[in-house]
C-alpha cells in the first residue's frame, strides 16, 4: 500500500533534447522552452480538456459570484456546492468536488485536467487568504463579501496571474520530474537534491515571473466581457480567454529564452 | 484514446457487439460455461459460516472481486507522457449477474459505487445488473477449516505489513479485543509471511489471540498483466464487511498511517490515482456508504492511525513490547523480487518509508539493513524510477516540515482539499492535526537523515561511497556542477551564501530584458519589472555603457537604425514634428514645478540639470511652433522617453531607483551615465 507510480520521458528526440540540456547545466529559460516544444502532442489536446475548461469557467464564475447578492446561490447554480459555510476551506473543496464531477464521464479525465484543478485550488487557498478570507469557520452569507474585490480588474489581474503561472510551473514539473531525480550525484548536473531544490524553485520563478504577461489581460478580458455580456459570462467565452491565457504564456516562456529577451 | 473493456461477469452474454476498439473480458467466478478463470477462496472457521449470509453481500463479494481481476488483467499504459495519462486510466463496462438486482440497479448505490470505484482507481466504472439464475449458495468458496476461537469484537483487515501488524497488536495485546483478522493471501510468499506472524502474536496476545481468516483469488495466467491493483482495498472492503455481517458486526478496520492513507504525492508526475488511495478518507467514507446501503442500516469503516506517522506506529509496538512482530511484517511493494534473506526491495517508497521510520523511532534492532537487497542511505539505485523515488521522497518530507499554516499546505499540496469533507470533527481543528502529523513526519525523516549523516561522516569525507547514494547527496560538498540558473529571493545556498536578486547569483544590479517585459533589480532589493519601451531600452543601453557619452540621436539610431535613414543627423526639419511638440510641451509642464522644487530644496546641481533641460525644450519649441534639428529632435525623444520611465519607477514605488538615475543619468545632446563605483549593471 502507498505505492506511488512514477515514469520517465519518452525516448524521443524532443524530450531527448531535453534531458541533454539538463545534464549539460542548461539555466531554467533554456529548459522550459524546450520542454515546451517537446510538450507539442500533449498540447494539442489540451484547449478541449474538459477539466481545464471547466477550471477556468470557475474561476470565471468565482468572480462574478461576487457581484451577486448571494455568492453560494450563484456557486451552486455552477455546480460547487458549500457543505458547510463560507470559508477557504469550504470553497477549496467544494471546486475540487465539482471539478470531480464534472471529469467523471468517460474519458474526461487527463493529467492536464487534475493540474487544472489543482492550480485552481491552490490559487483560491493562497489567493483569497492572503486577501483575509477566512480560512475556516466563516458563514455562507459572508461569502459575496469575501468575494466581492475578485470581480475588479486589478484583483482578476492579479487571480488570473497567480493561476496560469502556477499552472505552467506545474506542468512543467509535471515532465520535468520524469528526469530531474536521475541527474543527482556526485558526476551529475545535480550534486545535491538541495540543488535539484532549487533548480525548481527556479522554475516555478520563471513562470511566476512570465506569468507577468498575462496580469493584466486578465482583468481587462474580465471588464470587457462584463460589460459585453451583461454582466454574465459564458461557458465558451471563459474557455477561450483560459485557453488564450494559456498560449501567451508559452509564447512569453519562448521569448524568455531568446539570448537577449528580444 | 483511453483502454474501454467490457466485462462480461458470470457468463453473462453480450447483449450486442462491443464498438470498435472496446475490449471484451470475460470472467466467471462460477464455471457455468466450462472452467472458472477465476476462483475465490475463503477460509472456512469452522462456524456455520454462509448460512447466514445476506444474497447482498454475497453479491458485494462476487461483484469486488470481479473488479479486482478486471483492474489486474487491464494493462495500464505506460507510454502515456504525450497524451496526459490517458492510457494510465481505463473505462470498464461491467454486467454482471446479481441475487439482488433491485438493489444494485438503484441510482443511489450505482452512484456511491461508481465514484468511489473512480476516486480509488481511477478509473471510469458502469455497472448493469442481471438477476441471477440459479446462483451458486456461498459454501462453495470456503475451503479448509480451523477452530471456532469465539464471538470476535472487531474484524480488521490483515495485510501483515508494518502497520496491520500494528493495529493487531493495538487490538488484541493492548485493548484486549477479540479481533478477527481478513488477510488476503494472494502468493505462498504471503502465506509464509502469515505463518511466520500468526504464533507470535498468539503468544502476545495470551487469551485474546486473534482469529485468522485467509481469502485467496487466483485467475488464469493471462488475467494478471496489470501490477499496480488500485482496487484492491475495495475487494478487502466487501471480504471484511461480509464476514463482519455474518458475525453480527457493523463495522471494519483499517490500520493504516496516516501520511500513506492521505499519499500526497511525492513529485509533479503524480498526479490522481498514481498515488494509492487504498485507505484515502475519501475512499473509506464512500466504502461506508456502500456497505450501509448494502446492508440496509448504519456500518463503520475506520482508520485509527489516520493521524499517526509511520514511526509513530513503531513506537506502540515498541511501547506493547512486541518488536519481535517487526521482524517478520513486510511493507515492500516488489513482492515479485523478495527473498527469505532480503525481504524487502530498498528501493520502492514503502521501503524507503520503513526504514525512514525504523531509524526515527530507534527501532533498528528489529529491522537489519541486511534485510534490504539494496541499502536505503548508502547504496546507488540504478532504475532511472527508484532515483527519482529517493530524491523526490525526501523533498516532499523536506517540504511538509517548511509548511506553517494549512492555508500554506493548502497551496503546496491542493490536493488535500479532497480530503477535508472527509475527516470527522471540526473541520479546523481536524485540518491543523493533519498539518501537525505531516510536519512530525517531516521532522522524522529529517531526524532519521541527520543520524545516518553521523553514522557515515567518515566515508563521506573520504567520499567512498557512491556518489549518487542518498547520503552523499543530501550534503556533497565541493561540487564543481553549476547552480541552477534562478534561486528564490532571499534564499541561501547550502554553502550559506546570500543570494540576493529574483535570479540569483548574488545579482544587484540588474536591467535585462525577459521575455517582453524588462526585469529590474536595484541595490539587491526585490525584482521587478517594466514594460519594453523605447524608455528602457534607452536606458539599457546607458546602463550597460557606462562612462562613454553618445549623442541622443545616435542613441536614437542605436535602438532605432531606422531612424537614420529617416533624416540626416544635421538636417533641418521644416516640418514640425505634432505629436514630439505635444510631448516637448507636457515635458515643460512636468520640468517647472520639479525646478521650483528643487529650489526649494536648495539642491543647486538638479537645479542646474533642469535649466539646462528647460532651456533646450523652450528652444525646441520656439520660432513658430517648428522643432529643430534632428539632433535636436532626437534629445528631445531621447530625454522624454527616459523621464517616462522614472514617472513608471515612481510609480512602482522604487524611489531610489528613480533617483539613481536622476542622479547619473544625463539627457542632453549628449547622454552618458556617470557610474558610481560599484555600481555594475547586469
Amino acid at each position: 500500500m502507498g505505492h506511488q507510480r512514477l515514469g520517465g520521458l519518452p525516448v524521443t528526440q524532443p524530450w531527448k533534447k531535453v534531458v541533454r540540456l539538463i545534464a549539460d547545466g542548461a539555466d531554467v529559460a533554456k529548459v522550459a522552452d524546450a520542454t515546451l516544444e517537446a510538450a507539442q502532442r500533449a498540447l494539442s489536446a489540451a484547449q478541449n480538456d474538459p477539466g481545464f475548461r471547466e477550471a477556468v469557467h470557475l474561476m470565471v464564475q468565482l468572480a462574478l459570484a461576487g457581484t451577486t447578492k448571494d455568492a453560494a446561490a450563484h456557486l451552486a447554480a455552477a455546480g460547487v456546492e458549500l457543505a458547510d459555510g463560507g470559508s477557504v476551506a469550504d470553497l477549496a473543496a467544494g471546486l475540487a468536488e465539482a471539478l470531480d464531477r464534472r471529469m467523471e464521464g468517460k474519458g474526461q479525465r487527463s493529467d492536464w485536467g487534475e493540474m487544472a484543478k489543482g492550480a485552481l485550488v491552490a490559487t483560491v487557498s493562497e489567493f483569497l487568504t492572503a486577501q483575509g478570507m477566512p480560512l475556516f469557520d466563516a458563514k455562507r452569507e459572508d461569502l459575496t463579501a469575501q468575494l466581492g474585490p475578485l470581480h475588479r480588474e486589478k484583483e482578476f489581474s492579479a487571480f488570473g496571474r497567480k493561476f496560469f503561472g502556477r499552472l505552467t510551473g506545474d506542468f512543467l514539473d509535471y515532465f520535468l520530474s520524469k528526469t530531474l531525480g536521475t541527474e543527482v550525484g556526485a558526476g551529475h548536473r545535480f550534486v545535491t537534491t538541495n540543488q535539484v531544490a532549487q533548480f525548481r524553485d527556479g522554475m516555478r520563478k520563471h513562470c511566476g515571473e512570465a506569468s507577468q504577461i498575462v496580469e493584466s489581460f486578465c482583468g481587462e478580458w474580465l471588464s470587457k466581457h462584463r460589460l459585453e455580456e451583461n454582466g454574465n459570462i459564458s461557458r465558451e467565452s471563459a474557455e477561450g480567454f483560459g485557453w488564450n491565457a494559456v498560449r501567451k504564456m508559452q509564447l512569453e516562456l519562448a521569448e524568455r529564452n531568446k539570448p537577449d529577451g528580444n | 484514446m483511453v483502454t474501454e473493456r467490457v466485462v462480461l461477469c458470470g457468463g453473462v452474454k453480450a447483449a450486442e457487439a462491443p464498438k470498435p476498439g472496446v475490449g471484451t473480458l470475460a470472467l466467471d467466478l462460477w464455471g457455468r460455461n466450462g472452467k472458472a478463470n477465476v476462483t475465490l477462496e475463503i477460509e472456512n472457521i469452522h462456524a456455520p459460516l454462509g448460512i447466514n449470509i445476506p444474497p447482498a453481500f454475497h453479491d458485494l463479494v462476487e461483484i469486488a472481486t470481479y473488479v479486482y481481476a478486471a483492474d489486474q488483467a487491464t494493462g495500464r499504459g505506460v507510454k502515456d507522457v504525450d497524451t496526459f495519462g490517458a492510457k494510465w486510466r481505463r473505462a470498464f463496462e461491467f454486467h454482471v449477474p446479481v441475487r439482488v438486482p433491485e438493489l444494485w440497479n438503484g441510482v443511489e448505490i450505482k452512484r456511491v459505487l461508481c465514484a468511489t470505484l473512480g476516486f480509488l482507481s481511477d478509473d471510469h466504472y458502469e455497472f448493469t445488473f442481471y438477476p441471477a439464475s440459479d446462483a451458486p449458495a456461498f459454501q462453495m468458496y470456503l475451503f479448509g477449516g480451523t477452530p471456532w476461537l469465539g464471538q470476535p469484537d472487531r474484524v480488521m483487515l490483515f495485510s501483515a505489513g508494518l502497520d496491520s501488524v500494528a493495529g493487531a497488536i493495538d487490538e488484541a495485546v493492548v485493548q484486549r479485543q477479540r479481533v478477527l483478522l481478513v488477510n488476503h493471501r494472494p502468493t505462498d510468499k504471503h502465506n509464509r509471511r502469515h505463518r511466520e506472524i500468526e504464533p507470535l502474536l498468539a503468544e502476545r496476545a495470551g487469551q485474546f489471540r486473534p482469529q485468522h481468516m485467509a481469502v485467496r483469488i487466483n485467475k488464469e495466467k493471462k488475467l494478471g498483466r496489470e501490477p499496480s491493483q488500485r482496487s484492491r482495498s475495495f475487494l478487502y472492503m466487501a471480504l471484511g464487511g461480509t464476514v463482519a455481517r455474518m458475525v453480527g458486526l457493523r463495522n471494519v478496520r483499517f490500520y493504516e498511517n496516516g501520511v500513506v492513507s492521505l499519499n500526497l504525492p511525492v513529485c509533479a508526475q503524480v498526479v490522481g490515482g498514481r498515488a494509492t488511495r487504498t485507505t484515502h478518507p475519501r475512499v473509506l467514507r464512500g466504502f461506508q456508504s456502500l456497505l450501509s446501503l448494502v446492508a440496509g442500516e448504519a456500518f463503520t469503516v475506520d482508520n485509527p492511525f489516520v493521524w499517526e506517522t509511520k514511526a509513530q506506529i513503531i513506537r506502540r509496538i515498541l511501547d506493547a513490547g512486541c518488536g519481535s512482530l517487526i521482524t517478520p511484517s513486510v511493507s515492500c511493494a516488489h513482492t515479485w523480487e523478495a527473498t527469505t534473506e532480503c525481504p524487502h526491495c530498498g528501493v520502492c517508497s514503502q521501503c524507503i518509508d520503513r526504514r525512514f521510520a525504523m531509524i526515527a523511532a530507534r527501532a533498528e534492532e528489529f529491522d537489519l539493513p541486511s534485510g534490504y537487497e539494496v541499502d536505503v542511505f548508502t547504496q546507488s539505485r540504478p532504475k532511472d524510477a527508484d532515483k527519482i523515488m529517493a530524491a523526490a521522497y525526501l523533498e516532499r518530507a523536506n517540504e511538509v516540515s517548511g509548511i506553517k499554516d494549512v492555508g500554506q499546505l493548502l497551496t503546496a499540496f491542493p490536493q488535500v482539499a479532497d480530503v477535508l469533507r472527509y475527516l470527522d470533527g471540526n473541520k479546523a481543528s481536524a485540518a491543523e492535526r493533519l498539518l501537525t502529523m505531516l510536519r512530525r513526519h517531516g521532522a522524522e525523516v529529517a531526524a532519521a537523515m541527520q543520524e545516518m549523516l553521523k553514522r557515515h561522516a567518515g566515508e563521506l569525507f573520504t567520499r567512498s561511497l557512491p556518489g549518487d547514494c542518498l547520503v552523499r547527496t543530501v550534503c556533497e560538498s565541493g561540487s564543481v556542477t553549476s547552480l541552477p540558473a534562478l534561486a528564490t529571493n532571499g534564499e541561501r545556498h547550502e554553502n550559506g551564501a546570500a543570494v540576493a536578486g529574483a535570479n540569483g547569483n548574488g545579482e544587484t544590479f540588474v536591467f535585462r530584458k525577459a521575455g517582453v517585459f524588462w526585469d529590474v533589480i536595484y541595490d539587491g532589493s526585490g525584482l521587478f519589472h517594466l514594460d519594453n519601451t523605447l524608455g528602457t531600452k534607452y536606458l539599457d543601453y546607458l546602463l550597460h555603457h557606462p562612462n562613454a557619452a553618445i549623442s541622443a540621436f545616435d542613441l536614437e539610431v542605436a535602438i532605432q537604425p531606422e531612424k537614420s535613414k529617416a533624416r540626416a543627423k544635421d538636417s533641418i526639419q521644416d516640418n514640425s514634428d505634432a505629436e514630439a511638440m505635444k510631448s516637448y510641451l507636457r515635458e515643460l509642464d512636468k520640468l517647472r514645478p520639479e525646478r521650483e522644487m528643487a529650489g526649494e530644496e536648495g539642491n543647486q546641481a538638479e537645479v542646474d540639470r533642469l535649466d539646462a533641460e528647460i532651456a533646450d525644450l523652450e528652444e525646441a519649441v520656439s520660432g513658430n511652433g517648428k522643432a529643430g534639428d534632428a539632433g535636436e529632435k532626437a534629445r528631445g525623444n531621447v530625454s522624454k522617453a527616459i523621464a517616462a520611465v522614472r514617472r513608471k519607477v515612481e510609480g512602482l514605488g522604487k524611489r531610489d531607483f528613480s533617483q539613481h538615475i536622476a542622479q547619473f543619468v544625463s539627457t542632453g545632446y549628449e547622454c552618458i551615465y556617470n557610474q558610481p563605483e560599484g555600481r555594475i549593471w547586469k
